[in-house]
């Protein structure tokens, strides 16, 4: 058993581009259901159309010289905000007026039904179907590191991985900043006064309908520029990545970090994370050197269906005993309410 | 101020309820940790000769003809028991066809395309092998699928269009049966505590994998199938009681928010299908009896008999939860709770009775749905999740909270997605469900047998 590899397993996937990518989506979720109380469940639907968006532009139009300058990748990045503005519309416009019950179930089917029609070979001329779609963004062209990287002195990053965490981490400090500054604001404050009570400020006259819609859609963007980062890091985009476990990890990253709180989907994304590596590769490890007599119990093949079995523990004990997460305020969770 | 979860300071209470759940888990390991026992020995002890040896199986068949003829060989690609393994089998007079291998991994399956029938063939020429067939660890029956072209060729008369619309009506009706059957208790549940239910998919899957176990996996009691289905309902049932017990009654003592027992649903749902995944190896099954079946014709309907069966079986049980809803006090006193549960608490009704029996109710007819859905497809860890969302949808179409209204929303998000295969390619067949419902949502919000209230 070498208790180091575990811990620098569980240090990497942390600061990776994975925890980055959810760490963007729980960002995303946390204003939508944090802040407004919208319980958006089809988070991963606006992650896959963000990374579709772009990647299919880009596929289409894999140049784009505007005054000597490629515009192909920004553009790609701006068709992606507009997919996931596009499917918030969609979404909000039948549900908003209901019970928030009806959001979560029609949110989770469309992300389905985009993932199944994404998938399908109907669609494959467009999407690729199930085999999924490459595009050259010429992401990696313009990249400045050479190299590996290390940090802490011990965990390794190669160039590329470096370049994608940079931009990724810094999409989260940008959207992190601006629903800070956001949640300061008049904007903000009424958001939370939908959250708290939904008659009280359509009685004092707010536009609880527009202010739900514009929180859907601006959560939902950010869920999409988290799916672009993931389809950038890959210069691929899949069905089977955009699964419904994308709403759900998110779903518990921003409950353990807290819920309406700035660095709640931060923290909560990278301990996830690392809790989700370092299990797993204490799993492997522990199979592999018979630690505990584990390797009687279950066999390499489990131990990513256990992974998935920590994580929806850890979900229910949290909700159970911690619901305002780590940094969460118990008097401004909404969980316990009845 | 909304009021947290826990916000009493009895902390000794939360850790009683911890120490529930965790026993509850273990309890459900203890039942079906004896299959994947049972599938160790098996394994480590292939050169043993006791243990069953996996056997590779398929059907040939064009539509419902069987293929017989057809020969086909299995290669080793990598097998650890035997890597020079090879094997032929030509399929039986009922299109079928089996090969022991001699243990687990994987095998280039190929048909040998010279031997095929004149008057049939491959759907698609190229994919007459598949090169990469895996036997799982502990399988002992693996089927292979093999399409064929059910309407060329001149020996074959094609169904005329209406006999395949009819057949698919069918078909639908089916489904929405299985679907009606397995969120009755969703729908139920919700009316009653307000708890949309993400780990219902699971309770579904929970009844097939009991019965399974008890009627085919070689580490199981190998009861007959009826038996199997008695007994796995009961401990469906029973689970879903102790769930109610231990999980969902003290969360809501603890007045924790329908909110927050959703999110715990969803825990619930990914440790349970994860569970079930660890303890299956995640490969599809088939129960014993069903393994393979040719069709039976009633007038211009085509399907197995076990269909049939199944579809049966479904309608007499919705048929009885609609009696014993309407005509005993049992059912009264559910649907007073469902309407209006503090009027109910006041006129004398054991509103946690009542909620524990509806939890028992819930979760055997969700078992059995399942089973009913096994023996017409397969069993597997993630069958049931595969169902949720088309559950919601039918539960949301047919009016939240309402029983009828999943029995009828079941049938028409059934039908709709199997007759819309008519039209359209098959992969979006539960894609069909989910838009009627997101349709009907903006016409209709509180579904179809709802009752209209005003929302937001």
């Amino acid at each position: 058993m070498d208790w180091s590899i575990i811990f620098e397993d569980g240090l990497r996937t942390a600061f990776g581009i994975i925890a980055a990518v959810y760490a963007l989506t729980a960002v995303g979720l946390n204003l939508q259901f944090g802040y407004t109380g919208l319980m958006n469940y089809g988070q991963a639907g606006f992650v896959l159309v963000g990374a579709y968006g772009m990647a299919i532009f880009i596929y289409e139009v894999p140049s784009l010289e505007v005054g000597g300058v490629d515009l192909s990748l920004p553009v790609g990045f701006l068709i992606g905000c507009l997919c996931a503005v596009v499917l918030g519309l969609i979404l909000g416009i039948p549900t908003l007026r209901l019970r928030g019950d009806y959001l979560a179930i029609v949110t989770i089917s469309a992300a389905e039904i985009l993932r199944i029609t994404t998938n399908s070979r109907a669609a494959q001329d467009v999407t690729g179907g199930p085999q999924g779609k490459r595009f050259a963004s010429g992401f990696f062209d313009v990249n400045p590191f050479d190299g590996r990287f290390k940090l802490f002195g011990a965990v390794a990053f190669s160039a590329n991985t470096l370049w994608v965490m940079v931009w990724t981490w810094g999409l989260v400090a940008i959207c992190s900043v601006a629903m800070f500054l956001l949640m300061r604001s008049p904007w903000g404050r009424a958001l939370k006064a939908v959250r708290e009570d939904e008659d009280a400020a359509r009685a004092l006259g707010k536009n609880v309908y527009a202010y739900k819609m514009q929180s859907l859609v601006i959560g939902g963007v950010i869920g999409g520029m988290a799916g672009m980062m993931l389809a950038l890091s890959r210069q691929f985009v899949e069905p089977d990545a955009f699964q419904s476990s994308i709403t759900f990890l998110a779903y518990a990253a921003l409950i353990l970090g807290g819920l309406a709180r700035i660095f709640g989907p931060i923290l909560g994304s990278m301990l996830l994370w690392f809790v989700i590596a370092a299990s797993e590769s204490f799993l492997s490890e522990a199979v592999e050197h018979g630690f505990l007599g584990i390797d009687n119990v279950i066999t390499s093949d489990d131990i990513g269906p256990v992974r998935f079995m920590l994580v929806g523990l850890l979900i229910m004990l949290l909700v159970i005993f911690r619901p305002q997460g780590i940094l969460g305020d118990r008097q401004e969770v909404m969980l316990g309410n009845d | 101020m909304l009021r947290p979860f826990g916000a009493d300071p009895g902390g000794k209470r939360l850790r009683v309820i911890v120490a529930r759940v965790l026993f509850g888990a273990l309890a459900v390991l203890g039942v079906l940790a004896a299959p994947a026992a049972a599938q160790e020995t098996t394994t480590t002890a292939p050169a043993g000769g006791e243990a069953a040896t996996p056997v590779i199986r398929g059907t040939f068949t064009s539509g419902s003809t069987p293929i017989e003829g057809v020969t086909i060989t299995a290669t080793a690609v990598d097998v650890e028991a035997d890597p020079d393994f090879e094997g032929e089998a030509t399929s039986d007079a009922d299109g079928a066809w089996a090969i022991e291998a001699p243990g687990p991994g994987v095998y280039r399956l190929a048909i040998d395309t010279d031997t095929i029938p004149e008057d049939f063939a491959l759907e698609d020429p190229d994919r007459f092998e598949l090169p990469q067939f895996r036997v799982f660890p502990g399988s002992t029956s693996s089927n292979a699928v093999f399409r064929f072209a059910s309407e060329e060729g001149g020996g074959i008369v094609a169904p005329s269009r209406w006999e395949r619309m009819l057949n698919l009506i069918f078909s639908g009706i089916r489904l929405g049966l299985i679907i009606g059957l397995c969120s009755v208790g969703l729908s139920l549940v919700f009316g009653t505590t307000g708890l949309v239910n993400f780990a219902q998919g699971e309770l579904v899957t929970l009844g097939a994998l009991l019965a399974w176990f008890l009627n085919t996996s070689s580490g199981g009691p190998q009861w007959t199938l009826v038996l199997a289905v008695i007994v796995a309902v009961i401990l469906s049932g029973l689970f879903g009681g102790a769930l109610d017990m231990v999980l969902w009654r003290p969360m809501v003592r603890q007045r924790s928010g329908a909110l927050a027992r959703m999110l715990v649903s969803i825990g619930l749902a990914l440790f349970l299908r994860y569970l079930f995944q660890v303890l299956t190896d995640g490969s599809p099954n088939t129960f014993r009896q069903y393994a393979t079946q040719g069709p039976t014709d009633i007038g211009p309907i085509s399907f197995p008999v076990s269909t049939y069966i199944t579809m049966v079986i479904c309608a007499v049980v919705l048929i009885g939860v609609g009696l014993v809803l309407e005509q005993t006090r049992l059912g009264t006193a559910i649907r007073a709770v469902a309407d209006e549960k503090d009027l109910a608490e006041a006129s004398g009704i054991d509103v946690r009775r009542v909620i524990t029996m509806i939890w028992i109710g819930s979760t055997a007819l969700a078992g059995l749905g399942g089973i009913m859905l096994g023996i017409n497809e397969t069993v597997q860890f993630n069958m049931g999740f595969r169902l949720l969302l088309t559950m919601f949808a039918a539960v949301v179409l047919g009016g939240l909270g309402s029983a009828y209204g999943a029995m009828v929303g079941g049938l028409v998000v059934g039908i709709a997605s199997e007759v819309s295969t008519y039209w359209i390619d098959a992969d979006f067949k539960y894609a069909v469900g989910l838009a009627i419902l997101i349709v009907v949502l903006m016409v209709r919000p509180q579904g179809i047998l709802g009752i209209r209230e005003r929302v937001g």
